[in-house]
């Protein structure tokens, strides 16, 4: 301390002398000489992956040509490329399970398929348009550009789904049915040039590259530099560099060979780091987790998962009651899980459970025979095993085949303190005590009724207190909806789920979601609402629309904006509403933090039994119903709440499943309350006789 | 009979809950740490036990206090604490047991007590300790009051004397049990400054927070609670002055030795000490020396940031929030004697842990690693020891050759006339700052990608989570007898 | 009250005992139960406690009336609580008429009540039909609740765990109605207190009685 006071001394001291004699005479003190200053670092992990020669479409030299990597070329000269990406449900999207409009199992009339090709996201509130109809509002193309941030290529991004030959190659004679694009700025329908575009090739980097460069391989697809998109990726190891249009090889950093060593790159097995670009951008891996909205983050958004194994205590989010939230985000992935230790690849012969002979040999506990290593590295099948959950709709037929909780816990060594253990486990999915609360903010409302200023739907979230992009925010979290749900086995448990509910127009028969571009021009007039909106609308008469005004709650209001709807050649539209389930599968934490109290569920204020509420504020009209495809069974009707939102009611509390403390009165209760009321008051009226006769004649014998 | 029945009745009610399961969740009992603190006494109040007295000098003090206490000075006459040396005991690679201590080992900090008593034995317990011929025999010399006085006014001065204007009435008065900052005074200063030397103990742990320190901070424990003092000999040991086991604190001397209730966090008690985990930085709040580097020192460098750079002492690297380095440790080490050969080229390291991976009785403890490069002999390929302090020291006359003859006659180390510099390194167990148990380390940061811990300097093929460890490896080797210790 | 009072020991310890164990179980299992069936919003612990208690009680109600049943079995005792067909008819009539008519008008009681016919005609149905039907049905439903949490499949062997439940919170229902009914025809003694106090003490007032004076 005293030392510090006599520096400070000797700073005042010296400093005007100094400024007076020689200024620039300002010393570095020495440092320290020592050589060994920190320890070793360990040494890395060698890569096993030989030099990969980076080849274009055509076979040559990519960075010597100048030309785009083409990876079906360059690791296809080692992996059989076109089976890895057909067996992927990743690539294909739904591709391999498209159908007519309307007979995918959403049941929306205009669905194609169950992937994310073809079947309509309320987030986004564009639809595919079926082959060959009018009016168009996602070409092919269109499609590709839009989802780049969600796709992984190969798939429909590079096939027709009317031909199942490479987009813009159609059979000789025929009219390109993947031609049809929007432009993007006049909402002409334009010819798409699948020449100058090439299309987009599945993109094996996207996850086996330690440090890939996702923004740029988006970028390249939203500029529609298609073929471009798996040299962008590359951009991040510096080998290759945005250009004007497309991009450029960094030719010093490459041999004429075109031969690129695996580390260069980065190459190995895809990490959770890897799938969280696009499942829940929420958190790299040991950083503090920092919650951001947006479509980046869409996957976190909507069925709040994260997988990280920090604890929440020390994240970067302003978590209520925090301190005491010592649990990581998810103890899997602290416990060293990553993402494909769970979901792996089905002929992974590390992971294969011999699941073709398991079944039918019930003398053996193990099967040895599988894929050898050379086998399944030439054909690794990338249809991933995967859960059952209500919003994963693409590959139906791999639901369930994961290894799932069961498959690694001896549930019954270790809830030794549960009463009726086989009762709840067969009734409940263990996520229902085990993520009892949920601390990312999720979407809860998507309401394209009408819109905001900005063009953006009305949304709600829940679990948040104040705005969900503003980090001060406090995120309360929430308690997940526990409903039943009939899984692809035909099973029916309890499962904790989001519920996310969406409005939008649909019009004509069959109905068709009316297209974004024509509803802003339907709602506005340049950039002011147009008139009779705001006449139907502005509830205080101050020339303008409030955030809370922009809901369509009255038939009024509806018709206002049918009208001008109709104006723009719209028959018949009408509101649709939905609720799709997001079933939450991650987040498990700490066991500390799982649900220990009985009667959060064993009792009338259990959650099970509680109105959960669904939207601050909705349309005017017929409740949302769920999409098909989630098998949700709701328990109860959907009612409107005083506030003028919706709440889902429990009506047979609850939801069929037999909760000790929880269930309403049968008629053989009321048979027995009557028993005993009868009871009582035969006793009451029986004693009262009694003491009136006895009273009488002590009466009667006193005055005697 | 019948009564009989009535009564096992009776009892039927309490046993069915008494062995129902899960009436307490399936937390099964862990350890009840609490239950070995020992409850504290209260201190005599010696407010009026000095009536009439005054106190010219420290020796007039302890005379008081030896009327009361005539077997206090000769208890503590005993301990390291007053000799600075302690029991005899076998170093690694030298062939006599010796004792050894502050009062004749080298380090790389301020490099030796020898010749420098006048700076060093401020922190001795003990006043006036000059020279060599310090007289370890005279009671009076004891220092009470630096452990003992609660008023905190009293201080310590060159030679371990009560510094200038001490009022030694009221310090007297106001003796009690030592308080964190008692011990505080010296081991939280140590090599210079505040949390300069051991990043585990500063000034921080006077008033600590619960998140600093779980012991101190929610429990409110003094460092007695577990350096128990038995007869003034007060249980504990660095390893920078000791080089064999005995007379530690132990985590479990209070927990129970499998305390988690995760089987898997059990299996690694085996080979990771509590603190590796529990204790996932030091130096929290003040920064700690890390490195020091003496061959800079000499220059006039005007403003330098005094963590950076002093002219008495050279250049320093300073880390806060320091992530501790791991290693093998058996709770042994070796130490480097005067007169041993230094490397010149190389780093000699001054208290190598002892122990590896097949070592059963070696586990994994954090570590501060403070490195070094001090004065050396460079014909006779030794450690020196210079003479720092005033008059004549380096720190005054800034004349190396000059420091090291003078230090030469006080430590016996021979000098050529020919010095270097030579790298060293020196390690400290770190056992202070534990954290809320919620804030210990996860798998993830010793496990996987990500990981602190060099598995392979340790010894391991890989990580041993993907790997197997030491004992599913069968990598150990049958235990040892021979632990070193002296009868 | 012309005829002579005499004391008379009616219960022997271990029917008292029995009839107070029980009675304190069931009140007990009574209680708990409601609870169980109709927690409070805030549970937690008292929930987790309620159920060990209501499972630890009906342990003692079955083991007590198992041992009870020994008892009486082999000391055929177990006569006395059959009824005959007197019982339900002439003497039940009788007995019944004496509760709306005779007690009003402060007739003696029509049956003299000794050690060895200490059981009332329609007190005798009542305690016939309760252990026989109302109690089993208890002890099977409130078993297979329990076994439940180990063998689910037995449960739903008999209806499942809804059925069940429903049948089980019935009885409760009976049962505190007979209780109620139960301690409301103590007060129909010779005073209000007097089969009461006999219960306690085992002992009872009797007059001297018409069979032994003819």
């Amino acid at each position: 301390m005293s030392g510090a006071v006599l520096i400070l001394l000797g700073l005042i001291l010296a400093n005007p002398a100094a400024a007076d004699t020689a200024p620039a005479q300002a010393l570095d003190p020495p440092a320290v000489t020592i050589r060994n200053l920190s320890p070793a670092p360990p040494p890395p992990s060698p890569s096993m992956h030989p030099d990969v020669i980076l080849l274009d479409a055509q076979g040559r030299i990519a960075p010597a040509n100048g030309t785009p990597l083409s990876l079906r070329k360059s690791c296809g000269a080692c992996h059989d490329v076109e089976f890895i990406e057909k067996n992927n449900y990743h690539a294909q999207a739904g591709l391999d399970e498209q159908s007519d409009a309307g007979r995918a199992p959403s049941g929306r009339p205009w669905d194609t398929g169950p992937g994310i090709f073809g079947r309509f996201d309320p987030f986004l509130g564009r639809a595919l348009t079926p082959p060959g109809e009018e009016p168009l509002d996602l070409g092919s193309a269109d499609w590709i550009r839009l989802f780049a941030a969600r796709h992984v290529g190969g798939g429909p991004a590079e096939r027709s789904r009317s031909h199942g030959g490479i987009l813009g190659s159609p059979p000789a004679g025929v009219a390109d049915p993947d031609g049809p694009s929007l432009d993007d700025k006049t909402g002409e329908r334009t010819t798409w040039d699948w020449k100058k575009s090439g299309t987009v090739e599945l993109n094996c980097l996207l996850c086996h590259l330690r440090r890939p460069d996702n923004m740029q391989r988006i970028r390249a697809i939203q500029r529609g530099e298609f073929a471009w998109a798996s040299t962008a990726i590359l951009t991040g190891t510096g080998l290759a560099v945005p250009r004007e249009e497309g991009y450029a090889w960094n030719t010093e950093r490459i041999p004429p060979d075109g031969a690129v060593s695996a580390t260069t790159l980065g190459l190995g097995h895809a990490r959770s780091d890897n799938c969280r670009q696009c499942h829940g951008r929420a958190c790299r891996c040991t950083d503090p987790v920092v919650f951001q909205g947006g479509r980046d983050n869409w996957q976190a958004e909507a069925s709040g998962s994260v997988f990280s194994p920090g604890r929440m205590s020390q994240s970067g989010m302003n978590l209520a009651g925090k301190e005491s939230l010592s649990s990581p985000w998810d103890i899997h992935a602290e416990r060293l899980l990553s993402c494909n230790q769970c979901h792996y690849a089905p002929n992974n012969p590390a992971y294969d459970r011999g699941g073709l002979a398991g079944p039918g040999v019930r003398h053996l506990a193990f099967d040895a025979r599988r894929a050898r290593e050379s086998e399944y590295l030439f054909r690794p099948d990338h249809n991933l095993v995967k859960g059952d959950t209500a919003q994963g709709t693409v590959g139906r037929r791999f639901f369930g085949t994961m290894r799932d909780c069961r498959d690694c816990h001896r549930a019954e060594e270790t809830h030794e303190f549960l009463p009726f253990p086989k009762t709840h486990f067969a009734a409940l999915e263990c996520t229902a005590c085990h993520v009892p609360r949920l601390f990312p903010p999720t979407r809860r409302v998507t309401d394209w009724t009408m819109l905001e200023p900005d063009r953006k739907p009305r949304v709600e979230h829940a679990g948040v207190q104040g705005a969900v992009d503003d980090p001060l925010s406090l995120l309360t979290g929430q308690v997940p909806a526990l409903l039943p749900r009939r899984a692809a086995d035909e099973s029916v448990r309890l499962e904790p789920q989001l519920l996310h509910t969406a409005w939008y127009w649909v019009a004509g028969e069959p109905p068709r979601p009316v297209r974004l571009r024509d509803l802003e021009r339907a709602l506005f007039d340049g950039d002011r609402y147009h008139g009779d909106v705001l006449a139907a609308l502005d509830r205080d008469r101050d020339g303008s629309l409030s955030h809370d005004e922009l809901v369509l709650d009255t038939p009024a209001r509806v018709e206002a904006v049918v009208r001008r709807l109709q104006a723009l050649g719209y028959r018949t539209p009408r509101i649709a509403g939905e609720i799709q389930p997001f079933t939450v599968a991650h987040g498990v934490g700490h066991p500390d933090s799982a649900q220990r109290d009985c009667a959060a569920c064993h009792g009338p204020a259990g959650r099970m039994c509680q109105p959960h509420p669904l939207a601050e504020a909705a349309p005017a009209g017929a409740p949302p119903q769920p999409v098909a495809d989630a098998g949700l069974m709701l328990p109860g009707p959907i009612v409107p709440t005083p506030a003028g939102g919706l709440a889902l009611r429990p009506q047979r509390c609850p939801a069929g499943f037999y909760v000790m403390g929880a269930q309403r009165l049968h008629w053989m209760d009321w048979l027995g309350i009557l028993a005993l009321a009868g009871t009582l008051g035969g006793v009451v009226l029986h004693s009262g006789l009694r003491a009136f006769v006895a009273l009488r004649r002590k009466r009667a014998g006193g005055a005697a | 009979m019948r009564r009989r029945c009535a009564i096992v009745f009776a009892a039927l009610g309490p046993l069915w809950l008494a062995s129902s399961p899960g009436c307490s969740g399936n937390a099964r009992p862990l350890d009840d740490p609490g239950r070995h603190v020992r409850p504290r006494l209260t201190p005599t109040d010696h407010r009026g036990l000095f009536a009439g007295l005054t106190f010219s000098d420290g020796p007039s003090v302890t005379r008081a206090c030896l009327r009361c206490h005539p077997q206090a000075a000769r208890d503590f006459m005993r301990t390291s604490h007053w000799l600075w040396l302690g029991e005899p005991e076998l170093v690694p690679g030298h062939q006599e047991p010796m004792r050894i201590g502050k009062r004749n080992l080298i380090n790389n900090f301020c490099i030796s007590t020898e010749s420098n008593w006048k700076k060093c034995t401020m922190c001795h317990a003990g006043y006036g300790w000059k020279d060599a011929s310090f007289d370890f025999e005279k009671e009076e010399l004891v220092d009470c009051l630096v452990c003992h006085d609660r008023s905190g006014s009293y201080a310590k001065g060159d030679y371990g004397l009560p510094s200038e204007g001490v009022d030694l009435l009221a310090a007297a008065r106001s003796v009690g049990r030592p308080g964190r900052d008692n011990c505080g005074v010296c081991h939280f200063a140590g090599g210079g400054g505040d949390a300069v030397k051991h990043g585990d103990l500063d000034g921080t742990l006077a008033r600590p927070v619960e998140r600093l320190d779980v012991h101190m901070g929610r429990r409110d424990f003094a460092c007695t609670e577990c350096h128990r003092a038995e007869r003034h000999a007060i249980r504990g040991r660095m390893i920078s002055v000791s080089t064999t086991q005995g007379n530690n604190v132990a985590c479990t001397d209070c927990h129970a030795p499998e305390p988690h209730r995760s089987e898997r966090l059990n299996a690694h008690v085996d080979a990771v000490a509590c603190q590796t985990c529990h204790l996932p930085e030091v130096a929290r709040v003040t920064p700690t020396k890390v490195a020091w580097d003496w061959s800079t020192a000499g220059r006039d460098v005007p403003g330098a940031d005094p963590h950076h750079y002093l002219k008495i002492k050279g250049s320093f690297v300073y880390q806060r929030g320091l992530v501790p380095e791991y290693r093998w440790f058996n709770g042994r080490v070796g130490r480097y004697l005067k007169g041993d050969p230094v490397a010149l080229d190389g780093v000699t390291p001054l208290n190598p842990p002892q122990g590896d991976i097949a070592d059963p009785d070696a586990r994994i403890w954090p570590f501060k690693v403070h490195r070094g490069k001090q004065p050396a002999d460079l014909r006779y390929r030794t450690l020196l020891v210079p003479k720092t302090v005033p008059p004549d020291g380096y720190w005054v006359t800034f004349d190396w050759d000059r420091s090291l003859r003078l230090g030469s006659a006080a430590s016996g180390i021979p000098y050529s006339g020919e010095f270097g510099f030579a790298e060293t390194e020196m390690v400290w167990n770190l056992s202070h700052m534990i954290a809320p148990k919620d804030r210990a380390l996860q798998c993830t940061d010793c496990h996987g990608e990500e990981s602190r811990m060099n598995f392979a300097a340790l010894g391991y093929p890989g990580d041993p989570a993907d790997m197997g460890g030491r004992k599913t490896r069968r990598m150990l080797r049958p235990a040892a007898g021979d632990k070193g210790v002296l009868p | 009250m012309s005829q002579p009072m005499q004391k008379v020991r009616f219960y022997t310890p271990y029917e008292r005992l029995w009839h107070w164990v029980q009675a304190v179980a069931v009140a007990v299992l009574a209680a708990t139960g409601f609870y169980l069936s109709f927690p409070p919003a805030e549970g937690g612990e008292g929930f987790r406690a309620a159920v060990h208690v209501h499972n630890a009680f009906a342990a003692v109600l079955i083991a007590n009336a198992g041992l009870a049943l020994f008892y009486n079995l082999a000391s055929g005792l177990i006569r006395r609580y059959v009824p005959t067909a007197s019982d339900l008819f002439s003497q039940g009539v009788r007995h019944a008429r004496y509760y709306m008519f005779g007690i009003f008008r402060g007739e003696p009681h029509p049956f003299d009540r000794t050690p060895e016919k200490r059981l009332l005609p329609l007190q005798k149905v009542t305690y016939f039909a309760i252990l026989n039907l109302l109690l089993p049905l208890m002890v099977v439903t409130g078993a297979l609740r329990f076994i439940a949490g180990h063998r689910p499949e037995w449960a739903d062997a008999f209806g499942g765990l809804p059925l069940l439940a429903t049948l089980h919170r019935f009885g409760a229902w009976l049962f505190v109605a007979f209780l109620v009914l139960h301690i409301y025809m103590t007060t129909t003694g010779r005073t209000l207190l007097a089969n009461l106090k006999t219960m306690l003490t085992g002992y009872g007032e009797r007059e001297c009685s018409r069979e032994e004076k003819p």
